[in-house]
């Protein structure tokens, strides 16, 4: 084999077991806090669905990720009175 | 010219077996490069699923087994409010939004315990 495809045969063959390392681990929460600021609400009729992150080693503060109706998402205090009304008026499946 | 059942190894252009080695690299960088556009797509999840998720429910779990939870409010693609909990070893599973420890579980999140 000519020298110059060996190598670029190594080269495949390493960039193939690293696609399939990624593809086989499972999906990893975030390592680190995901909000930078956070809001103290916003209307409940533009929330499309909530995410609720517990602290933890990752991160020491309570994370309220909100994704919009538009695709964006934006971070919600936890600890903001408005917060807490919007995720309980989500639980009890307050129509639109 | 008469057929030659082995090329020569002095044969370095145009050859056979050259370009055969040239397809095999390209084809296993394909290969290689198609499982990380799905691992994307999959991370990313720009569609809304287009109907319900749950269609078992339970009325609660450890909360410290909790990694995460989602709350899915009701729209065009199901009439159901939908909560997800995300477990720390990597399942998901569906609670009961009406259940009262539920309710429990999510408010005991937001106030950080």
């Amino acid at each position: 084999m000519i020298p110059a495809t060996r190598s670029l045969l190594c080269a495949a063959l390493l960039l193939l077991a690293t696609s399939r390392l990624a593809t086989g681990a499972p999906i990893a929460n975030e390592l680190r806090c995901q909000c930078l600021q956070t809001m103290a609400g916003i209307h409940l009729k533009n929330i499309q669905s909530l995410k609720v992150l517990p602290s933890g080693p990752h991160c020491t503060q309570t994370e309220v990720i909100a994704t919009l109706k538009n695709g964006r998402e934006a971070c919600l205090d936890p600890e903001a009175p408005l917060v807490q009304k919007i995720v309980q008026k989500m639980l009890k499946g307050v129509p639109k | 010219m008469g057929f030659r059942l082995r090329p020569t190894s002095s044969c370095t252009r145009a050859c056979p077996l050259h370009n055969l080695q040239i397809l095999l690299l390209l084809g296993l960088i394909l290969v290689a490069l198609a499982p990380l556009t799905a691992g994307k797509s999959d991370g990313m999840d720009p569609y809304i699923e287009l109907r319900c998720r749950c269609t078992n429910t339970i009325s609660g779990i450890p909360f410290n087994s909790i990694s995460l939870v989602n709350v899915y409010r009701p729209g065009v693609h199901c009439a159901d409010v939908e909560v997800i909990a995300t477990l720390k070893n990597g399942q998901k599973t569906c609670l009961d939004p009406n259940a009262p420890g539920v309710k429990r579980i999510v408010m005991k999140i937001l106030e950080g315990y």
